[in-house]
């Protein structure tokens, strides 16, 4: 048996135990965290969770119902339990406009418009959401597509779907990035570093429309949890910085000027290379400090006189250059800068520097400088001690500008959950089952678990029999919208007593993949046409809740079903509302499951 | 494992350590065979255990997702993950429908060459 556990497994560990202990208990300053994705992302809790865990963070992770990216900007509140502190949206081009991908694959002209109108209207939620939600909101770039014809590596790529994406892509980020305080993460740089043959799960792409690797997962965790730390947790301030062999190769007070390393020859690009990070993350305000055994006459003449500096007596902004132990060099530099020892990072080549560091200053990052100095740059440019968000002046004057942007967007946009409803051109088909749907809707019956009002299980053999007798009725539901045709996705089982005019409804389900779109209302609304074919004037239905159907729960309620048990629900047929204007009844064939 | 290695582990003022500490190992696993019989032994049931988040002694070949409410679609994926990882194996999609009880799981394992699954 293989002994070793990968780092995702580790994670889900960490993560898996610190939920366990934290179930039910009141949580002092919690994190709550909402995200929302176009695909299946449970398994992606994790890997954002079990970071911001080992941060000292205590997050707690709510996911919101499967592809309602839409329904959940205009109205995060009815999805989501807690006070949301931060909100996740993550979607991908293939769930959310996968018709016109195909569309132009195949040639055609319109697509890239159809596609860009949906980018466009995602643009319009996110702004509603914007002014609606005070909290952090973080939307994703979407990644180049996977599991389409064409793939990266095809020949046409440039002209085709790389051409597509990087004109989506576009379109979506220059509008994002003007509306105020939308953190971006990019998916698809995540995916570049990764590798996108190494990020596409095909396995859990098919089973549960769950499309990436542990791997990628754990990637694209660890990036969204920095960009959640980062609202929390203040960057590091100051690095401070050994200088033979870190900053140049060799010892000046040995090799002298003319002997230490730094420049157009390796191994002195390297540390000319480091020199450039050095000052990157200087314009970005980090302050830059030294702390060095060296004679400080000795350290300054490299700074002034070899040709090779990229830094500068200016760029420091502190220095203890002795023979002093560096540990006491330390808090020496914090007073001159006035911060704490704890927004210090320190860099060193010699390893007894850094485990001695740690032991005296363990609130100081000590980080060793990689021994073969073709890794520095590659190792040192990831560190994320230095992660923060830009504040802006507009982030400082949140509240005002939210008032300014709600009129704005009151203007300008009048996207509601309505109108988006209004929009989809969603489109049904009731129809009674026929022996070659019953393999389909006996899958739905056992698989559909959070919209389902009695979670009834039956065999195929158990359906057929079903479908023969005369006072039961098996109905199928295919649905369309303007985002794609999803197939057979609901199924009702009604039992007719004319005796007592009731149609008893044994079986209500719909599939997770086209709820919050009206369909539920609209699949009772047909029904209801049928019971008065059959001349039934009373619905019945049974509630049966279980562990995941709470999606379901609030249903019959809603619709004005009274109970007095909460488990029977009864109503009146002719209190049952016709199907919306906008939605159209239609025969939609086809073999789609 | 005897009495004899027990002994020596347990024998006060040994100056030989690295006896000692082989002596200790020993007596630990001794202690392991003899008090923790299955669990162990068992990875196939300490994975559905601690994945599920469920006892280990409830489960048996017919544990299910029809009958254990823990395991859903989203923990299947972490079984499959944890399981191709602990026994160095690919599941292929299809041997991933048909693992629909433990005793299922079991099987499919044994059919891939992990002896005592």
């Amino acid at each position: 048996m293989n002994s070793v556990t990968s780092p995702a497994s580790s994670l889900k560990e960490v993560w898996r135990k610190y939920a366990e202990q934290l179930a039910g208990k009141e949580v002092q300053s919690p994190l709550n965290i909402g995200i929302e994705a176009s695909f299946t992302a449970n398994s992606l809790i994790p890997f954002v969770g079990a970071p911001l865990v080992e941060a000292g963070l205590a997050p707690s992770i709510e996911l919101g119902p499967y592809n309602q990216l839409f329904q959940v900007c205009l109205d995060y509140k009815s999805y989501f339990h807690s006070d949301l502190n931060v909100l996740i949206l993550l979607f991908r081009l293939e769930d959310f406009a996968l018709d016109d991908l195909l569309a132009f694959l195949q040639g055609d002209d319109t697509a890239f418009e159809s596609a860009s109108s949906k980018i466009d209207l995602l643009v319009s939620a996110l702004q509603k959401l914007r002014a609606s939600f005070k909290g952090s909101i973080i939307v994703n770039l979407p990644p180049f597509p996977s599991i389409l014809p064409s793939h990266t590596l095809s020949l046409e790529n440039s002209y085709g779907l790389g051409k597509l994406h990087r004109g989506l892509t576009s379109r979506f980020f220059e509008q994002v990035k003007n509306i105020p305080g939308i953190r971006i993460c990019d998916f698809d740089a995540i995916q570049r570093e990764h590798g996108l043959s190494r990020s596409f799960d095909s396995r859990q792409w098919y089973l549960y429309r769950q499309p990436f690797t542990d791997s990628f997962l754990l990637t694209a965790g660890a990036v969204l949890a920095r960009m959640v730390k980062a609202f929390r947790i203040a960057p590091k301030k100051c690095i401070v910085l050994d200088c033979d062999n870190t900053l140049w190769g060799g010892i000046i007070g040995e090799d002298g000027l003319g002997g230490i390393q730094l420049g157009d020859e390796f191994p002195g690009t390297a540390y000319r290379d480091f020199q450039r990070l050095l000052l990157y993350w200087r314009q970005q305000g980090i302050l830059l400090a030294l702390a060095s055994k060296n004679n400080e006459a000795d350290v300054w003449e490299v700074f002034d006189k070899h040709s090779g500096m990229l830094l500068k007596r200016e760029h420091i902004s502190a220095w203890q250059i002795n023979w002093e132990p560096k540990s006491e060099n330390i808090p020496k530099i914090a007073k001159v800068l006035n911060i704490g020892t704890d927004s210090l990072v320190f860099i060193d080549d010699n390893p007894a520097e850094i485990d001695y560091m740690r032991q005296a200053r363990p609130e100081v990052v000590s980080i060793l400088l990689p021994e073969e100095p073709a890794d520095i740059m590659a190792t040192l440019r990831t560190i994320s001690v230095f992660d923060r968000h830009e504040i802006t002046q507009e982030d400082r004057q949140r509240s005002d500008m939210m008032k300014a942007e709600e009129q704005r967007v009151a203007l300008g946009n009048n996207l509601s959950k309505e109108e988006f409803q209004k929009s989809l051109g969603l489109c049904i088909d009731f129809f009674p089952a026929r022996e070659e749907d019953l393999d389909r809707i006996t899958q739905l019956i056992n698989k559909t678990n959070q919209f389902n009002l009695s979670t009834i299980r039956r065999s195929l053999d158990e359906v057929r029999e079903l479908a023969k007798s005369s006072r039961h009725r098996i109905f199928g539901l295919r649905v369309s919208d303007k985002f794609g045709d999803y197939g057979l996705t609901g199924v009702v089982i009604a039992e007719f007593f004319p005796e007592g005019s009731e149609l008893v409804i044994d079986t209500f389900l719909l599939s997770c993949r086209v709820l919050g779109r009206g369909v539920e209302t609209a699949l009772l609304s047909v029904l209801a046409v049928e019971a008065q074919k059959e001349g039934a004037t009373e619905v019945v239905a049974n509630f049966i809740p279980t562990a995941k159907n709470t999606p379901a729960a609030a249903f019959l309620p809603d619709h004005h079903f009274l109970s007095e048990d909460k488990k029977l629900w009864r109503l009146a047929v002719s209190q049952i509302p016709a199907v919306l204007p906008w939605i159209s009844l239609a025969h939609l064939g086809g073999h789609k499951a | 494992m005897t009495a004899s290695v027990t002994a020596r582990a347990a024998a006060p003022g040994s100056s030989n350590d690295w006896l000692r500490e082989q002596g200790k190992v020993l007596t630990t696993k001794v202690l392991l065979l003899n008090f923790r019989p299955a669990m162990e032994k068992d990875s196939v049931r300490r994975i559905f255990s601690e994945i599920l988040g469920i006892p280990g002694d409830t489960i048996n070949d017919e544990t299910s997702p029809e009958n254990t409410p823990k395991w859903d679609s989203l923990q299947a994926m972490n079984l499959v993950v944890a399981l191709e990882e602990a026994f160095n194996v690919r599941l292929s999609t299809k041997e991933i429908l048909s693992m629909r009880t433990v005793g299922l799981v079991r099987k499919v394992l044994r059919d891939k060459g992990v002896a005592g699954a």
